[in-house]
């Protein structure tokens, strides 16, 4: 079979060959190198062609075959979510019989008890370690995103960065140094007669106070036993609290169990599964208990609140008792100086002892169990006008500079590259607004870049639409997709995205930082030619 | 693609006979096919495949020239 002619690789290459024309043509190009090479040359030729003529200054994002398989994978995944999340709200709307709610992972209780006893069974070697891992996870996320981002800044606008740079040198040498005192080990004591003078932190598998702290206490540690006095705050992130001793400041703990049979003069702040207050403990202030079980036997000075599963009031409180509770009982022995508001589910479910002397009001407020937003079809209809009103900004925003919507992603590095440039300027532009205007002669400039940044915020989503939607409907054939239907799948893809139950919030902010990035980037692109014009 | 090209290009396009251009322009920029292009200029469909063959080879011409011109 000999060579065909130039015109008809030609007709091949625009795809204009009639069928049988075709079989021969790629028949014989299976034996003949030379117009392999030849219809190379020709494909190539087109593709020049097609650039020259149309606006686009490269090949937009071309999503590979794969990549289209797998995002209609988690498409599907995203409706198991939601399913999923409705179905758990269904479950947790149905309560189970108070013993068994330890263990039902559908109900509060069952869940913070969950998460304690997981949390602490993986991290055995103490609470510090779980510190160190969420703080080198985060580190790992966002020091590369800030590097590079820095990096990106310092290689455009070398002049910005040593003004800044500048400026958070002296923010940072100007905060005093904290003058802490650290002491690690299995045990960390301070012993009946030792006075730790400033700051005291104390990491360890156990931690006990004897003495005095003069300053704050961060303890860290499986327990923590505070039989001494401490004169500042007092942090706490143990598996089991118990503090005998007196705690002047405030009490922030982070536990699994917590006993407070000593004194402490400031607030209470416990995240926790089970607090006891016993008898002889004493609070002077307010107590806010997150957690699934709160006994309160002591005495409150001020308010109690608490967000439990089951809440029991024995002793004494100040003022008012506040409960967001699935079980709350109050017993005959109790006083409280206020009013007793209970939030539950079932009136039933609130058992108040008439003996308990009550100065004030007794209030049941029935609460709701909150139905899952995605089975209300007010959240669509939202989302729906919300997506239409993105959509027609996106329209007119891209007919009105074609530009705008140029923007290209040839690799992941490109891509990290934007999004560490969208996170710069997502973070940096309002400390920015705020250091300018403090000087008022910078007030305009600062609220207009702040308008600017909120726009820029809003136009975020649909800047990754346009993108999305032109690399999801390319057609393999080399030319780009129109534009209103770009717009409209890129940005159903984004919406969606957005919206997925458990990842969304991650999602939004990606979108928003690669949203910033390229808006930057391709502003700047406009900027740089003005008269550009078909 | 750099500016400069795509300059030379258009500028290139612009200069040829309309016989030639229209078609190209028809089938690179509007994305028209063969047949489209027939219908629209009431021409043969195989006219149209040699109109666009003829254009490219003068576009190659001219661009190869212009481009021993600059250098």
């Amino acid at each position: 079979m000999s060579c065909f002619t130039e015109l008809t690789y030609a007709i091949h290459a625009d795809g204009e060959l009639p069928p049988e024309q075709t079989r021969a043509v790629e028949l014989h190009l299976t034996g003949c190198a030379r117009c392999r090479a030849l219809l190379e040359a020709l494909r190539a030729e087109n593709y020049l062609l097609v650039a020259a003529l149309q606006q686009t200054e490269a090949e937009p994002l071309a999503a590979p075959a794969r990549g289209r398989a797998i995002f209609w994978a988690a498409l599907g995944l995203l409706g198991l979510a939601v399913g999923l999340d409705a179905v758990l709200s269904w479950l947790s709307e149905t309560p189970p019989t108070g013993a068994l709610a330890w263990l039902n992972p559908f109900s509060l209780a069952g869940r913070v008890s969950l998460f304690f006893n997981s949390l602490f069974y993986f991290f055995k070697g103490g609470a510090t370690m779980l510190l160190s891992g969420l703080l080198a996870v985060s580190l790992f996320v966002f020091g590369p995103l800030v590097v590079v981002g820095g990096l990106h800044l310092v290689r455009r606008r070398p002049r910005t960065v040593s003004v800044l740079v500048s400026l958070a040198l002296i923010l940072l040498l100007a905060v005093p140094g904290m003058a802490a005192e650290n002491r690690k080990g299995r045990t960390v004591t301070v012993g009946a007669n030792e006075t730790v003078d400033g700051t005291l932190i104390a990491n360890g598998e156990t931690v006990i106070i004897d003495g005095t702290v003069n300053g704050d206490l961060f303890a860290f540690g499986r327990r923590v036993d505070v039989r001494g006095t401490v004169k500042g705050s007092t942090f706490v992130w143990a598996q089991t609290l118990s503090v005998e001793g007196e705690t002047q400041g405030n009490l922030f703990a982070f536990c699994q169990t917590m006993a407070l049979r000593g004194a402490m003069g400031g607030n209470l702040y416990a995240f926790l599964q089970s607090l006891q207050l016993g008898s002889s403990g004493r609070v002077a202030g307010d107590v806010t208990v997150f957690g699934a079980e709160a006994n309160l036997d002591g005495t409150i000075g001020r308010d109690a609140s608490t967000y439990s599963s089951a809440t029991e009031v024995r002793g004494t409180i100040g003022r008012n008792l506040t409960v967001h509770t699935d079980q709350l009982t109050v017993l005959g022995s109790a006083t409280i100086g206020g009013n007793v508001t209970a939030h539950l589910r079932r009136q039933e479910n609130a058992h108040i002892d008439p003996g308990a002397t009550i100065a004030g009001k007794t209030e049941t407020r029935l609460v709701q169990p909150r139905k899952t937003r995605y089975a209300r079809p007010r959240f669509y209809l939202g989302e729906a006008v919300s997506l239409a009103a993105a959509f027609l900004t996106g329209l007119v925003l891209f007919w009105l500079s074609p530009t705008l919507l140029a923007g290209r992603m040839e690799s992941a590095g490109a891509f990290l590259r934007t999004a560490a440039l969208g996170f710069a300027v997502l973070v940096a532009t309002p400390v920015a607004v705020l250091i300018v205007g403090i000087t008022l002669i910078g007030l305009p400039v600062a609220l207009l870049s702040l308008a600017l940044w909120l726009a820029a915020l809003y136009l975020a989503k649909i800047f990754v639409a346009g993108l999305l939607g032109q690399a999801l409907l390319r057609p393999p054939t080399g030319q780009t997709a129109s534009l209103s239907l770009a717009l409209l799948v890129g940005l159903l893809v984004v919406f969606v995205g957005m919206n997925v139950p458990y990842v969304g919030g991650a999602m939004k902010f990606v979108v928003i930082v690669l949203g910033m990035g390229l808006a930057v980037l391709q502003v700047r692109q406009l900027a740089r030619r003005p008269a550009a014009s078909a | 693609m750099a500016q400069e090209e795509r300059d030379a290009v258009r500028a290139a396009i612009a200069a040829l006979p309309e016989r030639y251009r229209v078609p190209l322009v028809l089938r690179y920029y509007s994305e028209l096919r063969y047949e489209e292009i027939a219908a629209t200029l009431n021409l043969p469909r195989n006219t149209v495949a040699t109109l666009i063959f003829r254009a490219k080879q003068e576009l190659r011409r001219v661009l190869a020239h212009g481009k021993e011109k600059r250098a």
